[in-house]
């Protein structure tokens, strides 16, 4: 009678499972917060053009005599990668406030996050909002 | 087992983290594994190296790549299976799971999540945009230096907020659109193939053969040398032991994948053929 096949100890199934977690959170990041599907541990790099080099963060400043928009100093780039790669408000919040407390006299703020398409038919680009917060 | 944990040392010694402070404990926990075999065997080493790669997760959050995940969770299940009853099965079985697992879920995003991959424009504005694939466009997709350099000036347009300035000078070329399917079909079905492998019983004498070619093809030109390596090292320690061969093709691929990187052969290879 052939012997039973070995069992598998449950130790050696924890790693794995942390795996499909952790996948799965990044799906749900994905989902709700637009975190960029190249990063959080769900393994979607490579898959697709939705990644930080096709991502634009852009701060405007909402004036009486109208919109201007912000160039973001590099000192606050940081936070600005974490804006584009988790436009979730308390992110763009923050890149607003940092850049407020380097130049107190700015109005009100809105901050975008604009993803790329490409056309199937001809690679156009065409600029997709993905988040915005305001008046911050 | 004892060779795979000394390629798991090597990997986590020579592809650590980013920043220095994040560098050099894990290198020196490593380092000190790879001298000290008793300490390989440890499963205390294994547990600091789990708290090494790990804390650099959240510290980064959410900046950490892929395989900076994978890293953490392969000392995990090295510290895990060190403690079991049969140590090298434990370890095999986390290995080959944990392949599987991270080609299930990036078949996931190329063939379900992901309408730009599945028509090919992915591998098209990468093969024109990133580059690391721009030797391949120039050898294989008929692109040309001017090409790409057009391409990049009309993307800098359209993010400036001057949408008129596309296309400007950018043409694609003729060639791109097949090659680019090319890659997307090889990618995709490859990809599936290797998670179908390695956590389906019945395709278990494909998983060394298809890892192994897609260590030997894909990192030619996607040179993401820690990825690969760590795809490497958890193929050689999922091995069965009488998988010698396939052992040994692990670390001739895991060695294969640096030469990719260190030596410039495709440009050498575009200059051979008058292509630059």
């Amino acid at each position: 009678m052939p012997s039973p096949p070995p069992r598998v100890e449950r130790r050696a199934l924890v790693a794995p499972a942390l795996l499909v977690a952790l996948a799965l959170a990044q799906l749900a990041a994905w989902q709700c917060a637009a975190l960029s599907p190249w990063k959080g541990g769900g393994f979607g790099m490579f898959a697709t053009t939705d990644h930080g080099a096709f991502r634009t963060v852009r701060v405007i400043e909402l004036g009486a005599a109208g919109e201007r928009r912000i160039a973001l100093p590099s000192e606050l780039d940081r936070l600005h990668r974490h804006a584009r790669e988790l436009p979730r408000e308390a992110n763009l919040r923050r890149l607003a406030e940092a850049l407020r407390a380097r130049e107190p006299g700015l109005g009100p703020l809105r901050v975008e996050v604009w993803r790329t398409e490409f056309s199937p038919a001809d690679l156009a680009p065409r600029l997709v909002l993905v988040a915005q917060a305001e008046p911050l | 087992m004892e060779l795979a944990l000394r390629v798991l040392l090597l990997v986590l010694l020579l592809d650590a983290s980013l920043f220095w402070f994040q560098r050099v404990p894990l290198q020196i926990a490593a380092g000190l594994g790879l001298l000290l075999p008793a300490f390989a065997r440890d499963a205390r080493l294994w547990a600091g190296l789990t708290l090494l790669t790990a804390w650099p997760l959240v510290w980064n959050w959410p900046f950490s790549d892929n395989h900076d995940y994978l890293r953490a969770l392969t000392a995990l299940s090295l510290t895990l299976a060190l403690g079991a009853r049969d140590a090298p099965a434990a370890l095999r079985t986390s290995a080959r799971l944990l392949v599987g697992g991270t080609f299930l879920f990036a078949t996931l995003w190329k063939l379900v999540l992901s309408p730009d991959f599945v028509d090919g424009t992915f591998f098209r504005v990468t093969l024109l945009a990133d580059p690391r694939f721009h030797d391949l466009a120039v050898l294989a997709g008929g692109a040309s230096w001017e090409t790409l350099d057009a391409f990049d000036a009309a993307l800098r347009e359209v993010f400036a907020g001057r949408p008129e300035g596309w296309p400007g000078a950018f043409v694609e070329p003729a060639g791109l659109r097949p090659l680019a399917l090319a890659l997307t079909v090889f990618t995709g079905a490859s990809e599936a193939a290797i998670a179908a492998a390695f956590l389906w019983p019945r395709l278990a004498r494909y998983r060394n053969v298809l890892l192994i070619a897609f260590g030997a093809s894909t990192f030619a030109f996607a040179t993401v040398r820690g990825f690969g390596w760590l795809l490497m090292a958890l193929g050689f320690a999922q091995c069965a032991p009488d998988e010698r061969r396939a052992r040994i093709g692990y670390v001739a691929t895991l060695f294969l994948i640096e030469l990719y990187r260190s030596v410039p052969w495709s440009r050498m290879l575009i200059d051979a053929l008058g292509l630059s």
